[in-house]
């Protein structure tokens, strides 16, 4: 009997990195969070119907994907790129910015066509969501360790609710900055051969 | 030349290796066998920092984008299919093409490379690393789980390797496999270097009753 895992792989070999700019986190968090993604899709489209309500589902989207920066990968996928710390971070970043507003492009274009009195509100939209990306990159890297899958520290996890809870927000952002910095120093450990 | 120095390694408190010092001419293919083989390996690789002596090329430190390691056991990113693992390293290098090394090591594409069997996760650990055409290969137990008609592809890949200019430095359980492939063989054991033997010896080294029967110590 397949394990549930391999199952969301049979039906969803389509989802392939060569589609996704080489990102493997992106293509098993797509893979297994499938169901959760076509029920995401069909709730942001049902938002958008609502005034206003459009963009920020869009957001509360961007926050989710923070799952598929959970698990740690393999030493030699994280070489695999042949880059120096802070290159490789720049690189997961862009990355994830790139699927990320790829696929939500057509529900932004969506809300702005059904709602243009709102279409400010996409001005908010994208910079916080590329925040909330920046977070959940940086944040695995600080506690990355080949192939682990660690338990979220209590304030990474405070760091995530701070972009939906506005009163966290600056912690949030603090966080982000340190994170940035300790997440280029701990991948320093595995790929200082590459400057 | 690759020249490691008085290399001592150490892991956790046991000194895995002590005073090892190899001279490994390019070109070739350099068995390993005995204990502490695979610590070796790492080392050169980068990923286990010597605690005396030093790996260097023409008096430079190796460097690791020039090498690639074959793990005694491949594992894989749960969730990743073989097809994904050959496309990922595409995707950074489009050049590579990992055709003739999938006519020779079969894996089934679009199964999961994580619940691979351990034959199945061999070959395409196989094919990963030789894919990516780098100069200094570092093959740790390549003929382990391999069945004995892939054992004969992956030797003579082995000598089309050294004769197309790669330096191969190969560690193994097994003596018999590494008679007619590798240039010299180093065994390793107590610490250091316990013999070194020409590429004529080996047979000879093999059938005179190599320690534990042909096979040395694990690791």
């Amino acid at each position: 009997m397949p394990a549930p895992r391999a199952k969301h792989l049979h039906t969803a070999r389509w989802i392939r990195p060569e589609l996704l700019a080489g990102s493997p986190e992106w293509t098993i968090g797509l893979r297994r969070h499938l169901t959760a993604v076509w029920f995401t899709a069909g709730g942001v489209v049902l938002c958008i119907l609502l005034p206003v309500a459009g963009f920020p589902a869009l957001y509360v989207a961007a926050v989710a994907v923070s799952a598929f920066y959970r698990d740690c990968e393999p030493l030699e996928m994280l070489r695999l790129p042949e880059m120096n710390a802070s290159r490789l971070l720049v690189r997961k970043v862009l990355t994830a910015w790139r699927n990320y507003f790829l696929l939500s492009a057509p529900f932004a274009l969506l809300a702005i066509v059904a709602h243009p009195r709102t279409a400010w509100i996409a001005v908010a939209w994208a910079p916080l969501a590329a925040l909330a990306l920046l977070y959940a990159v940086v944040a695995k890297y600080v506690r990355y360790a080949p192939e682990r899958t660690s338990r979220r520290p209590v304030a990474e996890r405070l760091g995530i609710a701070g972009f939906l809870i506005p009163i966290l927000l600056p912690l949030s952002l603090c966080l982000t900055v340190s994170y940035a910095l300790r997440a280029e120093r701990n991948l320093n450990r595995y790929l200082h051969d590459y400057d | 030349m690759i020249t490691i120095d008085s290399l001592r390694i150490r892991e956790g408190r046991r000194v895995v290796l002590d005073g090892v010092t190899m001279h490994l001419p390019q070109n070739a293919v350099h068995g390993l066998a005995g204990e502490g083989r695979s610590a070796l390996l790492h080392a050169v690789y980068g990923d286990l920092r010597p605690e005396a002596g030093s790996i260097t090329e023409a008096g430079h430190p190796l460097q690791r984008r020039e090498m690639s390691l074959l793990e005694a056991d491949p594992h894989f990113w749960p969730g990743l299919t073989a097809r994904d693992c050959i496309g990922l390293i595409r995707w950074f290098d489009r050049k590579v093409n990992p055709e003739a090394l999938l006519r020779r090591f079969p894996v089934p594409l679009d199964k999961e490379a994580a619940t691979l069997d351990a034959e199945a996760r061999k070959h395409l650990g196989i094919i990963l690393t030789l894919m990516r055409g780098k100069r200094i290969l570092l093959l740790d137990e390549p003929f382990r789980e391999l069945k004995p008609e892939r054992i004969f592809v992956m030797q003579q890949l082995l000598l089309h390797l050294g004769s197309e200019g790669r330096t191969v430095l190969l560690a193994s359980g097994r003596i018999a496999p590494l008679e007619g492939v590798c240039d010299d063989l180093y065994l390793l054991g107590e610490g250091g270097v316990r013999a070194r033997y020409e590429h004529y010896e080996l047979g000879r080294l093999e059938r005179s009753g190599a320690p534990d029967n042909g096979r040395f110590a694990e690791n």
